[in-house]
């Protein structure tokens, strides 16, 4: 109990000691202070064109479009901050075309427009319904009101005059607001338009600027956009001024993983792009340093609990369960290249007949080069080198009553234990080839978790012993030096 | 199946009431191995009262399963095993009972053989004196204290028979 209590401390004086070396963190400002190291891996803000909604206030809107300064300057402002990798909405717009069968999806999505928009020229108000729906949802998959948004505006709108037609009223107003969604200036026109439907599409606007839809558009990960935890969406909008509330930029970032993070910024408010920019910079992740694999020089260090079993079991007694610490530094020196050095202290348990009398202490370290390769957050290693142990004393029997009566309980009966019924054997120094091989997750800044399972095979004993060929792994807890 | 067994006195099943010892098994288990003691008492006054015992044997051929439990005790000392027979009571108490002192000079057999099965809660079965089997059963039931694990030496037992001479 005492050896394994002392290995407990052991390992939490490890564990302690990994974190108490971990270098104080520096705050965003001061590292942006300092420079960003060479192949800073910089979170990439791709930011989508501003949908102004300001003009859904008006009954009659101007003919041209608002300005936008204030989301002008907050992408400016954005971009100031050099750990991110912004990309502006012009790219943004050669981005969703760059996307993989876009072209092909956009034809199909516009054919189905004009065909809705001609079966409701004909009155095939079914058809027209049926083919403008299957239009919306390709639109909808190819963020298609960043690219066209009067294209978009004009079916919803034709989609919306069909429904209610139709008789479809609930629809129909639904229709309408995506339409004013993707063109906040779109009207109908007295005189031209039926007066039941202008009615229905001004109480579409009017509820829009009331309350804005329920912003599913803007939150969603595009099923064409490659899943990054690198890569963060940021939409946005302007609202017009209602009662209660002035006119106001409205933003949502979205990440791969489902994160949405809203924001919203009064436009009157001093320096408000810098502000909703300062915010928005605050709350995603300031990027990472990879380390030049060319270069190396990455260092590790990890403790944690190991168990291993000797396959080779000469004994007699049956496999018994080694448990005890491991600590392992890792020095990567070349690219995908690297040492490992590892120390591990075990105590025995026993077989299953208790053959094995006294705890064995095992010693084993282990030194040898490996490769390892990173995939995201996960890295892989295996290493082949030198493998020294040193079992300690070990003591067996098959005579049942000398595993039952204590040595200095024997005093009578003495021959039912005879002396060479009790094998001893002391601590020796066995000398082979170790392999180890593992996986570990990157968990916060540079701490990381470890799983690795090892194995070897001895070719040198100074004295003679039964056991070899250990086999087993270690679960530990680590930090990345740089 | 490790740990202190006792004949049970107590209840209707144990019926030690007529049987002149009474034992006591001191069981340590390895595996399918069985060892330990095996303690005798003379059946007066209070059953398993120190001051009745006679006899410590060494179990020998022991064997358990997780429901049973067999092996056999030496009842006359072998002059060819030394250490082999009987171990020896407290000093202060040295056989002093006749009951015992004839069962130790002139054992009723070579060997006594338990087979017993049950659970943790009680073992049941037959005391074979070589081999004629006895016509009760016996039953054995969880002991209060530790298990010992030896007896005393000869040294202490200055009435004790010594192997192969003949008893007073």
């Amino acid at each position: 109990m005492t050896r394994l209590r002392t290995l407990a401390l052991c390992l939490a004086g490890l564990v302690f000691a990994t974190c108490a070396l971990a270098a104080p963190p520096l705050s965003d400002a001061e590292r942006l202070r300092d420079g960003l190291p060479p192949g800073f891996r910089r979170p990439t803000v791709v930011i989508y064109p501003v949908l102004d909604a300001r003009p859904l206030a008006a009954a009659t809107p101007a003919a041209t479009s608002a300005e936008t300064s204030v989301f002008d300057a907050f992408v400016a402002e954005l971009a100031r901050h050099e750990n991110l990798n912004v990309v502006r909405p012009g790219q943004t717009l050669q981005r969703l075309r760059a996307r993989k069968g876009f072209a092909e999806v956009e034809v199909v999505a516009r054919g189905k427009a004009d065909e809705g928009q001609d079966d409701y020229k004909q009155v095939r108000l079914d058809a027209a319904v049926d083919h403008l729906a299957e239009a919306a949802a390709l639109f909808s998959k190819l963020e298609y009101i960043y690219v066209d948004p009067r294209t978009v505006a004009r079916a919803e709108l034709v989609r919306g005059q069909a429904l209610l037609e139709k008789g479809d009223g609930i629809d129909a107003s639904i229709a309408f607001g995506r339409a004013l969604a993707a063109d906040p200036r779109l009207r109908l026109r007295p005189n031209y338009d039926r007066p039941e439907c202008i009615e229905a599409f001004e109480r579409a606007r009017r509820a829009a600027v009331d309350t804005p839809p329920a912003p599913t558009e803007l939150i969603r990960w595009p099923t064409d956009e490659p899943v990054s935890p690198d890569v963060y969406l940021v939409r946005s909008r302007l609202l017009p001024a209602v009662a209660d509330r002035p006119e106001r930029l409205e933003i949502y970032v979205v990440g791969s993983g489902g994160a949405v993070i809203p924001d919203v910024q009064a436009l009157a408010t001093p320096d408000a792009a810098s502000r909703l920019a300062g915010r928005l910079w605050a709350s995603l992740p300031f990027g990472r340093a990879v380390k030049d694999k060319k270069s190396g020089g990455e260092v590790r260090l990890d403790a944690g609990f190991a168990w291993f079993l000797f396959a080779e079991d000469g004994l007699g007694t049956g496999v018994f369960n080694n448990v005890g610490a491991q600590s392992s530094f890792f020095w990567g020196f070349a690219r995908n290249i690297g040492l490992q050095i590892a120390f591990l202290v075990a105590n025995s348990g026993r077989d299953s007949e208790e053959d094995l009398r006294a705890d064995i202490l095992t010693y084993r370290a282990f030194l040898g080069p490996g490769y390892e390769s990173r995939v995201g957050p996960w890295r892989f290693d295996a290493h082949l080198g030198v493998e020294v142990a040193s079992p300690g004393r070990i003591t067996t029997t098959d005579n049942v009553y000398c595993k039952h009566v204590p040595p200095d309980e024997r005093t009578i009966f003495a021959a039912f234990c005879p002396q060479d019924a009790i094998s001893t054997t002391d601590r020796t120094v066995l000398v082979g080839a170790g392999l180890t091989a593992g996986a570990s997750l990157d968990l916060v800044d540079d701490l990381y978790l470890a799983l690795q399972v090892n194995a070897a095979e001895y070719f040198y004993q100074l004295d003679t012993t039964d056991l070899g060929r250990p086999v087993g792994g270690s679960f530990s807890l680590g930090y990345r030096f740089r | 199946m490790s740990g202190a067994w006792q004949q049970d006195c107590d209840s209707a099943e144990g019926r030690c009431g007529d049987e002149p010892f009474v034992y006591m098994l001191h069981v340590g288990r390895y595996g399918d191995d069985v060892t330990g003691l095996v303690v005798r008492y003379v059946n007066e006054g209070a059953p398993f009262d120190p001051r009745t015992e006679c006899g410590c044997y060494v179990m020998q051929g022991g064997r358990a399963t997780d429901t049973s439990v067999t092996l056999h005790i030496k009842l006359e000392a072998d002059p060819a095993a030394p250490g082999d027979g009987p171990g020896c009571p407290a000093p202060e108490h040295p056989f002093a009972s006749e009951t015992c002192r004839t069962a130790l000079s002139a054992p009723p057999c070579n060997t006594l053989r338990f087979d017993l099965s049950g659970d943790e809660d009680a073992l049941d079965g037959r005391l074979t004196c070589d081999d004629a089997a006895a016509d009760v059963t016996r039953r054995f039931v969880p002991a209060r204290g530790k298990t010992r694990r030896t007896c005393l030496s000869a040294d202490h037992c200055p009435n004790l028979p010594s192997t192969g001479d003949t008893p007073p």
